[in-house]
């Protein structure tokens, strides 16, 4: 008895209680509302408009709470129209005047829509005004909804329902809606005729994590260690085999040129063929597991890993130099600024600003201070 | 101290981080079989350890008497106190520290397992991607299982072990198990004060586990039931049920006992033991109680 209570004393000194299980973390990618204005859901439940050249913030709003309490923005924002749409981890979609916000406000954000339940990834606007929302389901069927919902009077005109839990952001292409579950399908659902019927799926053997949509072909990464490459129409693989790394493919790849640059959590940047699914070149080895989505920056591709390094990959020539270093890891998609600049959402809940020329990553903007 | 947390990582909680979701895997993917079979599956690789804390313990109590006598015998003199206490130990072949060593190996693993199941348990994009890093590449099992199911049947339907139990049930159960550990463990007291002390122990950490109970993941809350389950099972098995079960005498580590030292009625300095009146007293009570001290026959442990 006395060793458990010691052991709890030690955990609680150490703060290492049950705290961290519910602990979300900086996940959604900054979004530009102005040049140097940008918009940015938190860990902490909150949409927050700043400036990121002064670092002033220039309003925010609260969500609401979702399971276990929890209050966060998982997903990047959505702008249209002069209004910022993001969805909470309450399951609730919100619309969101951004002059009506005021610096440190402790204001709600004004609801738009509500999900059956919690909403991880960001909201996607077709060109026809319909917003695309996926939601992880309720904890008795754990299977995601897939919501279209009228953007001028937030009704809901379909649904899908998924095999499991929905993460990520939906993604749009040719009169398909493409939609990965953490139980490994890759649901790509109809829009136009019969819309919120399957056009095809694709099982993975784990949960799949980023998606990229370049010229007819879906590039999809998973935790099998696959990154498979299909036919956005069909389904049909384009590549003679998925390409296997040595641990999960979490973060979007990207692509530019023939090239397709794929992280992944063996701590690899790979660099195919696009079209072959073959390696044209060694990969770049950094330190840490890759979460983050890389970014185009002016001529080179930005990425962070786990070990708070920033590095900067030529696309040409596939060499990569590693730049400042982070005070801590970033899990949110990295997006580029200016012309050769990149942005890092980093995990203490600021964001920092780099480039190749920089020796150590500014801080920029202190989100939640 | 980010070595020193490395290497914790390393060490103990991604074994049984892994170790969590392999069981995961075997046991029909439940996490609250998983949770119990970590549980026991650690309990058991140390339970040589347990038993000799607990024999340890057991020892150390069945002194009491004596070291209660040799206190208030000396309570004048507290140099000669320890000298005599000690004196005591040797002759018993019992260490104070004895019971120490296996809880200090105990402790780190004791903070693994704890953390392997928070770690488990989470459900987070955040944690998500931590559970991704942690777990090898070459078992098994792997992204495939990921997100682990937390549900497990309960009174109300299911119960999310990644959250807190709405119903009191699960705080109960913990609640109950603490207060039976803590009972069956608990040594004869010898004062009033001693009495009283145990008293308010015996409900203190009761409530005080079943309120966190309350509030954490009712997986931790899981893990805690079992683990003192467990314990109350090893305890019994040393010393009998007579604390928990009324009617069933305990049988006080007769086993492993050592035979009780005879205490000198004289002290070192050669002077009587006590300096003033009281003490002079005492001496005649402290032969009384030498008498009642000798060693009785012993007795097979009961099992």
């Amino acid at each position: 008895m006395l060793l458990l209570i010691a052991v709890f004393a030690l955990l609680t000194a150490f703060g290492c209680t049950a705290g961290s299980l519910y602990d979300p973390k900086p996940w959604a990618a900054p979004v530009f509302l102005a040049d140097e204005t940008v918009v940015i859901g938190t860990d902490t439940g909150h949409i927050v408009v700043g400036n990121i050249v002064t670092g002033q913030e220039l309003g925010r709003c609260e969500t609401g709470e979702g399971r276990n309490s929890i209050r966060a923005i998982f997903g990047a924002p959505l702008l249209h129209d002069g209004r910022i749409y993001a969805g909470g981890f309450d399951g609730v979609l919100y619309a969101i005047n951004p002059d009506s916000l005021l610096p440190e406000s402790e204001a709600e954000c004004l609801p738009f829509f509500e999900a059956d339940s919690a909403i991880v990834g960001g909201p996607t606007l077709t060109p026809d005004g319909v917003l695309l929302l996926g939601t992880e389901g309720t904890t008795d069927t754990e299977r995601g909804t897939l919501y279209a919902i009228d953007i001028n009077n937030a009704s809901t005109l379909w649904t899908f329902e998924a095999d499991s839990q929905i993460w990520g952001t939906p993604v749009i292409g040719d009169g398909l809606v493409y939609i990965a579950t953490l139980g490994g399908t890759l649901h790509a659902v109809h829009m136009e005729e019969s819309p919120g019927t399957e056009a095809w799926r694709h099982q993975a053997e784990a949960g799949i994590g980023g998606m990229t949509l370049h010229e007819g072909v879906l590039y999809a990464g998973a935790f099998d260690n696959n990154l498979y490459a299909l036919d956005a129409a069909t389904g049909a693989p384009r590549w003679s085999a998925p390409f296997t790394a040595d641990n999960w493919f979490w973060a979007a790849p990207l692509i530019t040129g023939d090239r397709l640059f794929a992280p992944s959590l063996d701590h690899s940047l790979y660099i195919l063929d696009k079209d072959t699914g073959a390696q044209v070149m060694d990969p770049v080895m950094t330190g840490g597991a890759i979460q983050s989505n890389p970014a185009l920056t002016g001529s080179h591709i930005s990425i962070a890993n786990e070990e708070k390094e920033t590095w900067w990959i030529d696309p040409e020539t596939g060499q990569g130099i590693v730049g400042g270093k982070l005070p801590d890891p970033v899990y949110a998609p990295i997006v580029a600024f200016g012309e050769s600049d990149a942005l890092f959402f980093a995990q203490d809940g600021a964001i920092y600003r780099a480039s190749p020329s920089l020796r150590q990553p500014v801080r920029v903007f202190p989100v939640d201070n | 101290m980010e070595v020193v947390g490395d290497i914790f990582i390393f060490l103990l909680l991604q074994p049984m981080l892994n170790g969590l979701v392999m069981l995961y895997s075997l046991l029909f993917e439940s996490m609250a079989l998983a949770i119990i079979a970590l549980t026991v599956v650690v309990r058991v690789a140390f339970y040589p350890l347990t038993i000799k804390q607990l024999q340890s313990s057991a020892k150390m109590q069945a002194l009491q008497p004596q070291m209660q006598e040799i206190r208030n015998r000396y309570k004048n003199n507290p140099q000669l106190q320890q000298r005599e206490t000690m004196k005591m130990y040797r002759e018993a072949g019992v260490s104070p520290l004895g019971c120490l060593g296996p809880m200090v190996v105990q402790f780190p693993i004791w903070i693994g397992l704890y953390w392997a199941i928070i770690k488990g348990l989470g459900n987070l994009p955040g944690s998500f991607v931590y559970l991704s890093q942690r777990l090898y590449s070459w078992l098994p099992v792997g992204g495939e299982v990921l997100p682990l199911n937390t549900e497990m049947p309960w009174i109300i339907g299911t119960l999310d072990l990644s959250a807190p139990d709405p119903t009191p049930l699960m705080p109960l159960l913990v609640a109950a198990s603490t207060w039976a550990q803590q009972r069956i463990m608990q040594p004869p007291a010898m004062t009033d004060q001693q009495r009283q002390q145990q008293q308010i122990m015996l409900f203190l950490f009761p409530i005080m586990l079943g309120f966190l109970a309350f509030t954490f993941p009712s997986g931790l809350a899981l893990y805690w039931f079992v683990s003192n389950f467990i314990t109350i099972g090893m305890q019994g098995f040393i010393s009998g049920w007579g604390n928990l079960i009324p009617g069933r005498p305990r049988v006080t580590a007769n086993a492993t006992t050592p035979p009780t030292p005879q205490l000198e009625t004289r002290s070192n300095d050669g002077s009587e033991p006590g300096m003033d009146g009281e003490d002079r007293r005492g001496s005649d009570s402290a032969r009384t109680r030498r008498t009642r001290t000798r060693p009785r026959r012993r007795r097979r442990p009961r099992r």
